[in-house]
């Protein structure tokens, strides 16, 4: 792996356009996190079409100092409007916006850098030595452990929606569903393209992820109407004295532990671990009191777990082949674009490729801290582009993104679709996420589930003969059944 | 299935879990979903660039006057001159950057 590394990061280096992409990715990335009501997951899908005609490296600069960078910029509306500008950011305005406005945004927004750099370093070794290890028992994989891969990578959705698991499930299915569109994988024979040749080629993840994460996103902001913002102006010296970043490194690790292992649970998501890394800080704290305040440990802890969990998003996602949230399913989609299935086998095949992936997320971390130090008064300047402009500018973005796919109209009109899909679902009380899991995921099911029933003669019983398999299908069901039988508990216990 | 069990849901709900969900809420989405469809079918004809700052200008404008309550000169300029930098940025990254042939 090391030599893989050095090889990546001297050909990186080396090379201008790529590290200009990660220049861009990040400026572009801490702008777009920064805007409330731009989530990362939104910002990778709509800027994610900017890469087709990329090769493979390069656009992994770019999405990863995206990915990085729109977690980061998501504190700078928390700490001076008190809005999160991403979902992960949600812990950061309980002590960021206090300090803010005791006169010291600055140095507050210096507390969220370091911490986010400190972080996303932390992920990044964890994600360096985790996922080999991974990717080596994944290798020892056949057909039907894929199988239960992808079942459990479906259940753990319906385990990170408690109270509405079936909802998820249900999702989820529909997902699949639409990845029976087009050509069937093993016989070649067309299915459901009523005749259209767009539809022959089956749907595409990127107008799904582009209108569901993105204009839907829109949708909502027009019918939010306009959000009244008032933003903390005043921005001190940004680097806050040694001795008090000395005193927060402990937190800053305990965040990041926090962080990396809710990373690695699917379907977990950043606001549960920034949450839980915030709690456990002030619960450890001498002065537990003092949390809410402004102090420095309530910024560090769930900022660094906020950036330390990408690392942890990315072992399944690149080992397994299975997406841990919503971001990460977005950029497995444009690894597929690329021509290239994340999962053990790319460890195998792709050694360059993942150690360029390492390079990436590590210059990526560096950039982020470096231009949030040097640029922390410019990117305030962005929370004064009026709404109307930023709708626009973004509906027009995924008009854009989803024609630059296959140069099809056709793609245009299954974004418009999929955007007022999402948002009617978001209306209903339906995730949306698990859509585009059963999108991605549906052709591995399908192609594994098929493969072992040719193997086996069309017996199902071989899926519990195999230890692995039957292990991975046990807990598929657990993970699936565990939220039910939680609401069945609480449902008995409040019965009189 | 879905559709239908999540209408069943929100006319099941009781009043103090949430707003009512009224169709005037609807109307602001509704109207640019359909200007999308309306810029889509004339795009090929139009031209990316006309059919763009055409649909920015006009949104921007709208939205503009709902937000503030008017539209002054001021604001009307500024948001047509917002609409050519849109246009005019995402033409320059995707068709000279990306170099994706725009209509």
């Amino acid at each position: 792996v090391f030599t893989d590394v050095l090889g990546a990061l001297a050909h990186i280096l080396t090379n201008p356009t790529s590290l200009g992409l990660s220049v861009a990715g990040v400026l572009v990335g801490i702008v777009f996190g920064a805007l409330p009501g731009i989530s990362s997951t939104m910002s990778l899908a709509v800027l994610m079409p900017l890469t087709f005609r990329l090769n493979a490296t390069d656009a992994m600069m770019f999405l990863m100092a995206v990915f990085n960078a729109s977690v980061y910029g998501g504190s700078i509306s928390a700490i001076l409007v008190n809005i999160p500008g991403t979902p992960g950011s949600i812990a950061t305005q309980l002590d960021g916006h206090p300090m803010a406005k005791q006169g010291r945004a600055g140095e507050a927004l210096g507390y969220v850098t370091l911490a986010s750099g400190f972080g996303g370093i932390l992920g990044l070794l964890v994600f360096m030595t985790i996922a080999p290890l991974v990717a080596s028992v994944g290798l020892s994989f056949q057909s039907p452990e894929f199988t239960g891969l992808a079942l459990l990578g479906l259940a753990s959705l319906s385990a990170a929606l408690p109270g509405a698991a079936y909802k998820g499930i249900l999702v989820g299915i529909l997902g699949l569903l639409l990845s029976t569109i087009g050509l069937d994988p093993l016989t070649n024979v067309l299915r459901f393209d009523f005749g259209s040749k767009d539809l022959a080629a089956g749907l595409s993840i990127i107008p799904m992820a582009v209108g569901i994460f993105g204009l839907a996103e829109v949708l909502n902001g027009l019918e939010a109407g306009p959000a009244r913002m008032e933003v903390v102006r005043t921005i001190s010296r940004v680097i806050p004295p040694w001795a008090e970043v000395k005193r927060t490194i402990p937190a800053a690790l305990r965040g990041s532990l926090v962080g990396i292992i809710v990373g690695i649970i699917p379907a977990a998501g950043s606001a549960i671990g920034v949450v839980f890394a915030y709690l456990q800080e002030k619960r450890l704290s001498a002065h537990p009191e003092r949390f809410g305040t402004g102090i420095p440990e309530g910024i560090v802890a769930p900022e660094s777990s906020n950036n330390a969990e990408i690392g942890g998003d990315l072992i399944p996602t690149m080992s397994l082949g299975i997406p841990g949230d919503g971001i990460t399913a977005v950029l497995m989609g444009a690894l597929l674009v690329q021509g290239l299935r994340p999962g053990p086998l790319m460890f195998k095949e792709h050694p360059d490729f993942v150690a360029a992936v390492y390079v990436a997320l590590g210059i990526a971390i560096v950039l982020t801290t470096a231009f949030g130090l040097l640029g922390a008064r410019l990117f305030a300047k962005v929370l004064a582009v009026p709404q109307p402009i930023l709708l626009c500018a973004i509906a027009m973005l995924c008009v854009v993104g989803s024609y630059a796919a296959n140069n099809s109209l056709f793609d245009v009109g299954a974004m418009i679709g999929f955007g007022v899909l999402g948002y009617l679902m978001q209306k209903l009380g339906f995730p949306v996420v698990p859509l585009v899991f059963g999108l991605i995921l549906g052709p591995m099911l399908e192609e594994n589930v098929r493969r072992t029933l040719v193997v086996s003669d069309g017996s199902w019983l071989i899926y519990v003969q195999r230890p692995i398999s039957v292990t991975l299908l046990g807990l598929s069901v657990l993970t699936a059944a565990y939220p039910a039988f939680l609401e069945y508990r609480a449902r008995r216990r409040s019965a009189p | 299935v879905l559709v239908v069990q999540g209408a069943w849901s929100l006319a099941r709900r009781p009043a103090a879990a949430g707003p009512a969900l009224g169709p005037r809420r609807f109307l602001w989405p509704a109207a640019f979903v359909a200007s999308l469809l309306v810029y889509r079918q004339v795009l090929p004809a139009v031209g990316y660039p006309a059919a763009t700052l055409g649909f920015c200008a006009a949104w921007i404008l709208v939205l503009t006057g709902r937000y503030q309550g008017r539209l002054t000169a001021r604001s009307a300029a500024l948001s047509v001159a917002a609409a050519v930098a849109i246009t005019g940025a995402l033409y320059y990254v995707f068709k000279g950057f990306v170099r994706v042939p725009l209509p």
